[in-house]
């Protein structure tokens, strides 16, 4: 099973776009042939592209569907389908869910929320019912006071791809500028500006009294296991530096080109968010990331928290920079496939899994148009 | 036959065998062939053609057709402050709506809208624009439509929704009146209570905008009511009312020649509007979460009472079909076919679309495959139109 021949594509290899037809046998790309010709019963993309299934190292999406509306709780099993039909329609057909560990401001919600996510992706992959691979991806918060013994109790999850350690203490890396740090804050609760500026006053001592105890805690809990470590928000050369002598391959999100450099320089992969290549610019006013890459400072884009900003962003990239396909696609297949050490997919090249999707470049945004995870069609 | 003729129709032809059918009054095992779009058979035998598409016993249902869904506004502000590519948010909405099995989705936008709402005036133009250029450059999975919800407190709602019913994707109307003291919020002070933690307002604040509000419905609400009533019927275009809490709210719905009523908020309501005719529709979050986010009348209390007509998202697209198999396996235990009628052939047929909605020859060939794992229904595959879209 899972056989199919797709005709008449633009096949986006690694290194051209190649018009013809690729094979599917058994789940794997069998053959690439450059050829005019289709098949019968074959599968007819009227010249539309074919690129590799996509690989998302961290989107917050499916915390968005358990938590719809502020104070509005749904299901984390119904939630879980739902983040995974919208991560197939978008094509990713690898995605590390990125779950709070830490960091919930007092809300235990968030806390139920990280056992009941692992829960449902538990069950969903036991019922066979998800139609993308997802794995997990851990946000360790160093400030926060129990992230260690929480984060002690999921280290064992034999889907736990990569751990990442953060601190989003206001003042510094993403929240350097604190006023952007309120306006965020503030259209995401009902704090009064007294509260608010508690709320800050308490992190900064929270970080000061946990931050660096609870850094190592968690590296030590990783030692030895085969996991990624990503750093967060890295914003100066030390903070990368740091990272780098914690065992960190990835650099995720920083928010200046000196830390990207830095990255750089010590062989870390970069990761940007797609949000951040659509919008022109971060949120939070930190370093872009188009800019990242015209520097060739940028080795993968997450989605982040809007799953269809992956594919747009790649074709932002082609059409502004003028990238090859091959070359602009690499931050979202190849790029963070190897990231993953995921050496079975990631590219279209006989023998590596057919994660596949087809996109139509026509109007000003790409359209993913079919979506095969493994040969078989998901979305 | 020539080949090239023979290739063209095995194009456009489709065959789903070994499926079960959700028909109108039964769930039939049999075969469904599409051609050209459109359901062309229907028959109780399974099929032995190589190209058939194996259901393996899945249930094929009808494309879902939800007449109220706000989502298209989360994917224009996926986040506070962050504004997303207009074009981008529509074919992102689009995407999730496909993979929820709904085919023919009415996007709602709220018009005339109070500061602090979900919608701020200024995101209407771009979304409805957004939606436009998509549907124009066939880069949408499924049938978009507008629904224009006005809120008639609004001294201007009649020129603002006459102005935005100039988009060729309008396809329906519904009054609102989201004054306190009535209707969704009885309650004044709890009303009060609820804005002003939400917006972090100053007394005189929420003063002025409670005193706004009940001013308008006052001395606007009654003529704008009648001018988008008639608006809706000039164009020929379903009108729905929102949140009918008694007697009087459903005859003026009649009155204004209301197609259904959204969101009925008591029982009183809904009986009235069971008596006289007048379809009631719910949302299925309502149904999911077994009550009111703002505490009025169940959703499952009105299916139980044998009240409830059909459903809509409302801001949840998943929660469509949820909604109906939960209807299906619950205490109400209706029927599959009952279930899955109050979220395809109810709502098409309410908003007078008759192309659709049922697995019937001739209809649309609009179809979900569903797999019912632990009792939890599974979208697994969607066609419209007879293009498979998720």
């Amino acid at each position: 099973m899972n056989d199919v021949t797709i005709d008449n594509a633009r096949i986006v290899t690694p290194e051209a776009v190649i018009h013809g037809r690729l094979v599917v046998t058994d789940g794997r790309i069998a053959a690439i042939e450059v050829t005019g010709t289709t098949t019968a019963g074959g599968f007819d993309l009227e010249g539309d592209y074919l690129i590799p299934g996509l690989v998302e190292v961290h989107t917050d999406n499916l915390e968005r569907q358990v938590q719809p509306r502020p104070k509005v709780r749904w299901p984390a099993d119904a939630a879980l389908l739902a983040h995974d039909g919208q991560i197939a329609a978008a094509g990713i057909t690898t995605v590390c869910d990125a779950i709070c560990v830490g960091f919930y401001g007092g809300k235990r919600e968030r806390l139920e929320f990280l056992e009941l996510s692992l829960d449902a992706l538990d069950k969903g992959r036991a019922a066979g019912v998800l139609k993308a691979e997802h794995l997990v991806h851990l946000r360790c918060e160093v400030s926060d006071p129990d992230v260690v013994d929480i984060f002690a109790d999921h280290v064992d999850h034999p889907d736990l791809r990569v751990v990442s350690l953060m601190d989003h203490t206001p003042g510094q890396r993403q929240w350097h500028d604190l006023e952007r740090y309120r306006t965020f804050h503030r259209g995401r609760s009902e704090a009064t500006d007294d509260e608010f500026e508690a709320l800050v006053r308490r992190r900064i001592d929270e970080q000061a009294r946990y931050a660096e105890a609870h850094r190592q805690g968690v590296l030590d809990l990783v030692a030895g296991r085969d996991v990624v470590l990503a750093s967060h928000d890295d914003t100066t050369v030390a903070h990368v530096a740091q990272a780098h002598d914690e065992g960190c391959r990835i650099s995720e999100f920083p928010t200046t080109t000196a830390a990207a450099e830095a990255a750089r320089a010590a062989s870390m992969a970069i990761v940007m968010g797609a949000p951040n290549v659509i919008l022109g610019g971060s949120h939070s006013g930190n370093v872009s990331a188009l800019s990242l890459a015209a520097a060739g400072l940028l080795d993968g884009l997450s989605s982040d928290y809007v799953p269809v900003s992956m594919v747009h962003a790649a074709f932002v990239i082609h059409d502004r920079l003028g990238w090859s396909l091959p070359r602009a696609i690499a931050p979202v297949t190849s790029g963070p496939a190897a990231m993953l050490g995921l050496d079975d997919r990631g590219a279209l090249t006989p023998g590596l899994r057919a994660d596949l999707v087809r996109v139509r470049h026509s109007g000003d945004v790409p359209t993913v148009q079919a979506v095969w995870r493994e040969g078989r069609r998901v979305a | 036959m020539n080949v090239e003729l023979a290739q063209a129709s095995a194009r456009t032809e489709t065959v789903f065998t070994n499926a079960s059918l959700v028909l109108r009054d039964a769930v039939v095992a049999g075969t469904l062939m599409v051609r050209d779009g459109r359901i062309a058979a229907i028959d109780g035998g399974s099929a032995r053609m190589p190209a058939a598409h194996d259901l393996e016993g899945a249930l094929l249902i009808p494309g879902l057709v939800d007449v109220h869904t706000d989502n298209l506004e989360r994917h224009f502000q996926p986040r506070s402050g962050v504004l997303w590519d207009k074009v981008a948010a529509a074919i992102a909405h689009d995407g999730q709506i496909a993979s929820a099995g709904i085919t023919t989705v009415f996007d709602s936008l709220t018009i005339g809208s109070a500061p602090g709402w979900d919608t701020r005036a200024e995101m209407i133009a771009p979304m409805i624009e957004g939606l436009e250029y998509a549907t124009d450059h066939r880069m949408l999975r499924v049938d978009h439509r507008l629904h224009l919800r006005c809120e008639i407190t609004h001294v201007d709602i009649p020129t603002l929704a006459e102005h935005h019913a100039s988009s060729p994707l309008t396809a329906m109307f519904s009054v609102m009146d989201h004054a306190p003291g009535d209707r969704q919020s009885p309650d004044i002070e709890a009303y009060r209570q609820r804005y002003q933690k939400n917006l972090n307002m100053s007394d005189a604040e929420v003063d002025a905008h409670v005193s706004t509000l009940i001013e308008g419905s006052k001395r606007f609400g009654p003529a704008n009511a009648r001018a988008i009533a008639d608006l809706a019927r000039a164009r020929g275009l379903p009108l729905a009312t929102h949140d009918d809490a008694r007697i009087e709210h459903i005859d003026e719905a009649l009155n204004f020649g209301a197609c259904l009523t959204e969101f009925p908020t008591t029982l009183e309501a809904a009986t009235a509007a069971r008596d006289r005719g007048l379809p009631t529709l719910m949302g299925s979050p309502n149904l999911i979460r077994g009550g009111s986010h703002s505490g009025n009348v169940a959703a499952v209390t009105l299916a139980q009472a044998g009240l409830l007509d059909m459903f809509a998202s409302d801001y949840i697209p998943a929660s469509l079909v949820q909604g109906a198999f939960q209807l299906a396996a619950g205490e109400t235990a209706w029927s599959i076919p009952r279930a899955v009628g109050a979220v395809t052939a109810a709502p098409a047929a309410a908003v007078g679309l008759a192309d659709r909605g049922r697995l019937e020859p001739g209809l649309r060939a609009d179809l979900v495959e569903v797999h019912l794992v632990q009792g939890r229904p599974i979208v697994r595959s969607v066609w419209s139109a007879g293009t498979r879209v998720a």
